[in-house]
């Protein structure tokens, strides 16, 4: 799978955000982005995923269907008045969905907490709910934008570890983004500095 | 504990101001005693012969109100998804919303029986207010919010269930209280100027013409209480449900 030539403006401030991007992703491998704040980590995402706000205009290739990406968002997202478990069922249409969620959120610390409404979660189990929604849909591309940027370390890891299993187990593409290179030693098998 | 005292000091300056006016003109015609008055209201709420009058308008306030409800949720919900059925309606709306509510009533006198024509004004006058507090409940951005379901394949009634009303509760709660407080003042305005057989504005206006104040001031003072007391309970009781 690739990403071609891909430039993203920024049609306000009239300046290119991404200049001439390309990478190539590999099955079952993770690719590693980082960068600094406003460098355009989470624009790339966006545009794979067919979210980019209006305020951008975009330019490029890509190799994969809209339908068939997954996504962790910087921000959790998660839906506050309902229950940890029916955010990561919801609108997954999965037979195993119900066993799928309950297994990787018992993985996540979260096990206890499945009944839960998501809005009485801290911030860092709202990130985990968010990255366990992202793994519970079956596609081919996944995105983890910062996935474990309020996460302690043990979280980290086990975060970490969880992502590094699915996309090996699945097969699948992936890209997860960080601040700093250190944080995706040991994660990402190659990364590219924007 | 300020405010019970500021709402306390205020009724006890109302009422000081009354006993001060009513004591100046001398004349139960024109300005009841407080007193007088409230005499009148505990004798109205023992008359046997009060409760039914009282309970036919409540009635037509419940009845009006549930419509308006029901069917300005749904319209609401048509505005958002639909644009066009928004712009369709917009104008019309904008009449109703600055027609005077007596022009309403002298309009449906022709066509409708005066008992009707209370419940049909009263929903006529809060439809537009409920519709426009949905619509702008549901028109809150959720745009973060509807990329996540646009990713994880949401349907248009889960979107609609689990992001739009959510961030819509607060605007529809405001929307259902203030309606039923119009409810009540347009039911009562429209059963003084059409009479229907029962109702406290058929009571108030034979009042008015028996030139009964004392009866018109403690009738009035129950109407308001009754609907300040109700709604309250619905606004506790709506914040409890749409939690």
């Amino acid at each position: 799978m690739i990403i071609k030539n891909l430039t993203i403006k920024n049609n306000t401030l009239n300046k290119n955000l991404i200049n001439d991007f390309s990478a190539t992703l590999e099955e079952g491998k993770i690719l590693g982005i980082y960068g600094v704040t406003g460098s355009g980590k989470s624009s790339i995402l966006n545009w794979l995923c067919g979210i980019l706000s209006s305020n951008f205009s975009a330019e490029g290739e890509k190799a994969c269907n809209e339908k068939e990406v997954s996504c962790a968002f910087q921000e959790p997202r998660v839906l506050e008045n309902i229950s940890v478990i029916k955010n990561v069922c919801l609108g997954n249409n999965k037979a195993s969905i119900k066993d799928d969620a309950a297994k990787i959120l018992t993985v996540f610390g979260l096990g206890d907490k499945m009944p839960c409404k998501a809005g009485n979660l801290s911030g860092g189990e709202k990130q985990r709910v968010n990255v366990a929604r992202a793994i519970c849909k079956n596609a081919k591309l996944y995105l983890f934008d910062e996935p474990v940027a309020s996460q302690d370390k043990k979280n980290a890891e086990i975060v970490r570890q969880e992502i590094k299993n699915h996309i090996k187990k699945t097969n699948a593409f992936c890209i997860v983004t960080a601040h700093e290179k250190n944080e995706l030693t040991g994660f990402a098998d190659s990364v590219i500095e924007i | 504990m300020k405010k019970i005292a500021a709402v306390l000091l205020s009724i006890l300056s109302i009422l000081f101001l009354w006993q001060l006016l009513a004591c100046k003109v001398n004349s139960s015609l024109i300005l009841p005693y407080p007193e007088s008055v409230f005499k009148q209201i505990f004798l109205l709420l023992a008359d046997k012969s009060f409760w039914p009058i009282f309970i036919t308008t409540f009635g037509r306030v419940i009845i009006s109100f549930a419509i308006s409800v029901a069917s300005g949720i749904i319209a609401g919900v048509l505005f958002f998804l639909f644009p066009f059925v928004r712009d369709f309606f917009s104008f019309p709306l904008s009449v109703i919303r600055s027609t005077p509510v007596v022009a309403f009533i002298l309009i449906a006198l022709y066509w409708f029986s005066s008992s009707s024509i209370c419940i049909l004004i009263a929903v006529i006058m809060t439809l537009p207010v409920i519709i426009s507090s949905v619509y702008s409940g549901l028109s809150t951005d959720t745009e973060k919010l509807n990329q996540m379901a646009k990713i994880f394949d949401y349907s248009l009634l889960q979107r609609l269930i689990y992001i739009h009303f959510p961030a819509a509760r607060t605007s529809i709660i405001n929307g259902i209280i203030s309606i039923f407080g119009i409810s009540w003042k347009v039911v009562v305005a429209a059963e003084v100027l059409t009479l229907p057989k029962s109702g406290t504005g058929t009571l108030l206006q034979r009042a008015q013409v028996h030139l009964e104040t004392t009866q018109i001031i403690a009738c009035t003072i129950i109407l308001v209480g009754f609907s300040f007391c109700l709604e309250r309970i619905l606004s506790f009781v709506l914040k409890r449900v749409l939690k």
